[in-house]
């Protein structure tokens, strides 16, 4: 079958096995990556959501090895686009090129980009210019390229992991509210403790070291995504989702204090959706056939984190938006 | 999709067992509710019946107050019967069982025959044998505490009451630590003996009711006193004297003796409070109280008859002054004969006071009394004083009036510029147009007195000013727009004695003999503009321009530029007007003055002197050149034809 094509049918699953599945692609891709629990689950929640991820963190921390391996692990292609401020549109979606045949004739030529990839790793996406960076939002959104008047589908799953270094800031172009909401997730990439470093440098400095092995394909995956959408919510955890996004709007009577005070403007429909979703997909992962209020508020941090813009005020305080997701956690009632 | 009720059904046996339990739960907590509050009902019932109310606690009032305990039942049945819905409770149970909403979700997706949804109530099912009532505790622990605390209090509070008796309720009266009071408890007392004397036992009780009626009445009378007297010794004191001229007023008179308040005395005022006081706190019978006002009203007859008797003796003694004093240099016998009438309305305004009074009365009446007989005494005294303060009174009524008169005066402050240079105007017209000054002024009212200029009285009072004293075109007339006021310094310039005449003048145009120019003003105000601007109606011709120039320029509203305009027009076209000449001696005049003051340096700081110069450096027109110090009345008038050329004006 050939990796671009979209599956034919896919396959009926279990709650179970899609616990089961879930289960081996992340202790596959444990094999390599060393701790970072919370990433490589927010990462496989936002691929199988069909959601894009932003991975946030210093250089150095394995967030090339994560998305690389999780790529692996899924049997999916894999590219990496290093994002520089010379980096062009085309660079990422591909162009045509003119070239000459056997016979001496002359035509255009596809050439397709890096984006044409399963799993693309969009490393240190902020250093390149807005016009590079809004190329990238057809593609994840809309799943789909536009060249020279030419729209090509973007192979199915499709999955775009961001990386962005918080400290380097100079030279940089910080993501627009626009291309920041596209992204399902975002998820903090936090230095390694001390056992997790110790294994780390276990198993980075031996002979053999260790390597991902497939444990699924892209039409489990788009299987798993399928079941997730099934799982039943009822209408108070729904309500209790939308309270919550409707409380990081300053705008909106009744919004916290926090929101209020530091807050510039909130999520938006699809911060929702993102909650919604991954709360289907955690309660399925915990066993469960429903979604709760737990589910909503265990994953509201990534979801709502980058959603969540704030004012001058809350950025001369150095208010995290972590923070302001609690505090709205705990103002909104259940 | 079909419902399948049996397949939810140990769903729904959880969640009425969670009603039920959640019911009980709030039933508890309504009957804590309940209890709490009837225990501090109970307690503030105690402590009312015992202290407030006359009856005090007893054990029947005690039991009336414990049915505020239904309130338990109360509360306990209205935590039962609040509507608690099925799905709330499961709800509930979800969250206080961790059972992320399987429940709730089950039972709100009953009648799903998905496979997810078949799969969910299977899960649910698992866990709806959950014991619920731990997980709707009463909440005895937090609740206790208070509970207990309001039991105690409510023993101490009803045990208080009735085991103490603190006797506030019933005060005794403490007239036996007065001293002996009046000759009514004498009265009392021997009407009591001799009632008893007779055998009326019943008489004798009412009586000895009555006498202690009376003391408390002496009680409350000695208590107002004395609040009385802290209270005035607490009055601030009176404030500090005005700026305003200060006259200095004659010795009160008998009369207004009247008025000032004692500290010792009790006024009508407080008679009636005290009255009221009493009739509030007295439970007396129509007999009683009938004897009580008779007693009442026999003193203050006796009080009376002692005043008139007083009187007489005061008004003997003040004729036989009088008589000594009959060949006094400050009166005759007649004014003599009124200021002792004058006394007498006194004498008999101080009986009436003491009359008011009448509880207080005798030794008050006789302290005032002595006050009086020590005035009388001076009669002689007395007199030359009352004429001294006649005459000052007149001189401060006339000092008052020339204050506000030159109050108002100064604080027209445009005004009073135009008056200047009015006067100034006057001052620098040729013979000719002081001659229609004065024809116009002797046609508006006014008549020539001597060297000062005074409004006849039998003018033309309701003149109209655009009648015959206002040259018709011009805007004399009109309210508010008439000729600038002349003031004192017009008359000082003349001839005149400075105040008296300027007053005379002020007095006879404000005391109604309007002047042509006080009528055409419209004011009511004689003081005002309209009371000032009949000096000058005359000047009818000049009022046009004049009022161009005086009214806009001497507001100060207008800018210079335009100022500059307005005076250049008028050296353009006021020309071919005719008015060219009085114009221009209107502005020269005014440049004249303004270098006059600017150069004395009494007028003028020579720190402000650069400033002022370029000031009016900036509004003189063209043709008004800077004259010498000599002022413009040296200068030889314009020709009313002389144009003066643009050329001529200097711009700063």
């Amino acid at each position: 079958m050939n990796r671009h094509d979209p599956p034919p049918s896919l396959p009926d699953l279990t709650p179970d096995q899609f616990r089961d599945v879930f289960s081996r692609i992340e202790a596959s891709i444990h094999e390599v990556v060393v701790g970072m629990d919370d990433v490589v689950r927010g990462c496989l929640m936002g691929l199988v959501a069909g959601g894009n991820v932003l991975l946030e963190g210093v250089p150095g921390l394995g967030k090339t090895l994560l998305v690389k391996s999780v790529g692996d692990a899924l049997s999916l292609s894999f590219a990496r686009i290093q994002f520089t401020p010379d980096l062009m549109p085309a660079d990422i979606t591909g162009t045509k090129l003119v070239v000459e045949d056997e016979h001496g004739g002359k035509r255009f030529e596809l050439h397709r980009g890096p984006v044409f990839h399963h799993v693309v790793l969009a490393d240190e996406v902020n250093r390149a210019t807005p016009k590079t960076q809004s190329a990238m939002l057809e593609a994840m959104q809309e799943r789909q390229v536009t060249i020279l008047g030419e729209t090509l589908k973007l192979p199915s799953p499709f999955f775009v992991v961001a990386t962005q270094n918080p400290l380097e800031m100079d030279g940089t172009y910080p993501l627009p509210e626009a291309q920041l909401d596209r992204f399902f997730f975002k998820l903090q990439v936090e230095f390694p403790s001390l056992d997790d470093l110790r294994t780390i440098l276990d198993r980075t400095t031996r002979r053999d070291t260790p390597e991902v092995q497939p444990v699924c394909d892209g039409p489990t995956l788009l299987a798993m995504g399928k079941l997730a959408r099934d799982v039943m919510v009822k209408q108070a955890v729904t309500d209790y989702a939308i309270r919550l996004v409707l409380a990081t709007h300053p705008e909106i009577d009744g919004a916290p204090e926090i929101t209020s005070r530091y807050v510039r403007y909130g999520a938006s429909p699809r911060g929702a959706q993102a909650l919604l979703l991954a709360a289907k997909i955690r309660a399925l992962l915990e066993g469960r056939a429903n979604a709760s209020h737990d589910d909503i508020a265990a994953i509201a941090r990534p979801a709502l984190r980058h959603r969540v813009i704030l004012n001058f005020e809350g950025e001369a305080e150095g208010i995290p938006s972590d923070h302001v997701v609690e505090q709205i956690l705990k103002a909104v009632p259940r | 999709m079909t419902k399948d009720p049996a397949s939810i059904a140990p769903i729904a046996d959880a969640a009425r067992r969670a009603v039920r339990s959640w019911k009980l739960q709030r039933s508890a907590i309504g009957g804590m509710l309940g209890l709490l509050v009837a225990l501090h009902a109970v307690a503030f019932w105690a402590v009312w019946r015992e202290f407030m109310a006359e009856a005090g606690l007893t054990v029947g009032a005690l039991l009336t107050g414990l049915s505020f305990l239904l309130l338990v039942p109360l509360g306990a049945l209205v935590g039962w019967l609040r509507p608690l819905p099925v799905a709330r409770a499961a709800h509930e149970l979800d969250l206080r069982a961790g059972l992320d909403d399987r429940l709730s979700t089950a039972l709100e997706f009953a009648g799903d025959d998905t496979a997810m949804a078949r799969m969910q109530r299977v899960d649910a099912i698992s866990v709806a044998n959950v014991n619920v009532p731990p997980f709707f505790p009463v909440p005895w622990q937090r609740g206790a505490p208070w509970l207990l605390a309001a039991l105690l209090l409510c023993l101490v509070c009803v045990g208080g009451a009735l085991t103490f008796e603190l006797g506030l309720h019933a005060p005794e009266p403490i007239a036996e630590s007065l001293a002996p009071a009046d000759d009514l408890l004498e009265a009392i007392q021997s009407e009591k003996e001799r009632l008893l004397e007779a055998g009326d036992k019943a008489g004798a009780r009412i009586l000895d009711d009555m006498a202690r009626e009376v003391r408390k009445i002496q009680v409350r009378r000695e208590e107002l006193k004395r609040r009385i007297a802290e209270r005035r010794a607490a009055e601030p004191p009176p404030p500090p004297a005005s700026e305003e001229p200060q006259i200095e007023l004659p010795p009160p008179s008998a009369g207004s003796k009247k008025s000032e308040k004692r500290g010792d005395l009790i006024t009508a005022e407080d008679l009636e409070a005290l009255e009221a006081d009493m009739v509030e706190g007295l439970e007396m019978t129509e007999a009683q109280m009938g004897d009580l006002t008779s007693q009442l009203f026999s003193s203050t007859r006796a009080a009376k008859k002692l005043n008139e008797e007083f009187h007489h003796h005061v008004e003997h003694e003040m004729d036989v002054t009088m008589n000594a004093q009959n060949t006094s240099q400050w009166g005759t016998g007649q004014s003599q004969a009124g200021k002792t009438q004058e006394r007498m309305d006194g004498m008999d305004m101080l009986g009436q006071g003491a009359q008011s009074d009448r509880l207080s009365s005798m030794g008050d009446v006789e302290s005032q009394g002595n006050d009086m007989i020590t005035r009388d005494l001076s009669a002689e005294s007395q007199a030359a004083h009352d004429s001294a303060h006649d005459q000052q009174h007149s001189f401060n009524e006339f000092l008052k009036d020339f204050v506000k008169d030159m109050q108002g005066t100064v604080a027209e402050a445009a005004m009073g510029k135009k008056a200047k240079k009015k006067s100034k105007e006057v001052q620098v017209s040729g013979p000719q147009a002081m001659a229609d000054k004065k024809d116009a002024m002797a046609e508006s009212g006014f008549e020539e007195v001597g060297d000062m200029k005074r409004s006849s009285g039998d003018g033309p009072p309701e003149e109209p000013m655009g009648g015959e004293s206002s040259a018709p075109g011009d805007g004399a007339g009109e309210p508010g727009d008439g000729p600038p006021p002349d003031d004192l310094s017009n008359l000082k310039s003349s001839e005149g004695s400075p105040g008296e005449d300027a007053i005379a003048i002020k007095a006879e145009s404000g005391g109604g003999q309007t002047s042509a120019g006080a009528s055409g003003a419209g004011t009511g105000d004689p003081n005002a503009e309209g009371g000032r601007s009949g000096h000058l109606a005359g000047l009818s011709q000049l009022s046009g321009p004049l009022d161009e120039v005086l009214g806009k320029l001497g507001e100060g509203s207008l800018p210079t530029e335009e100022r500059k305009q307005l005076f250049d027009r008028l050296a353009r076209h006021k020309v071919q007007a005719g008015l060219a000449s009085e114009a221009d001696d209107v502005l020269l005049d005014y440049f004249a003055q303004a270098e006059e003051l600017i150069a004395d340096e009494e007028q003028l700081s020579p720190l402000f002197r650069d400033f002022a110069t370029l000031y009016f450096d900036s509004i003189r027109p063209g043709h008004a050149s800077r004259t010498s110090s000599a002022g413009p009345a040296d200068e030889p008038p314009r020709s009313s034809t002389e144009p003066a050329g643009p050329d001529a004006r200097s711009v700063p």
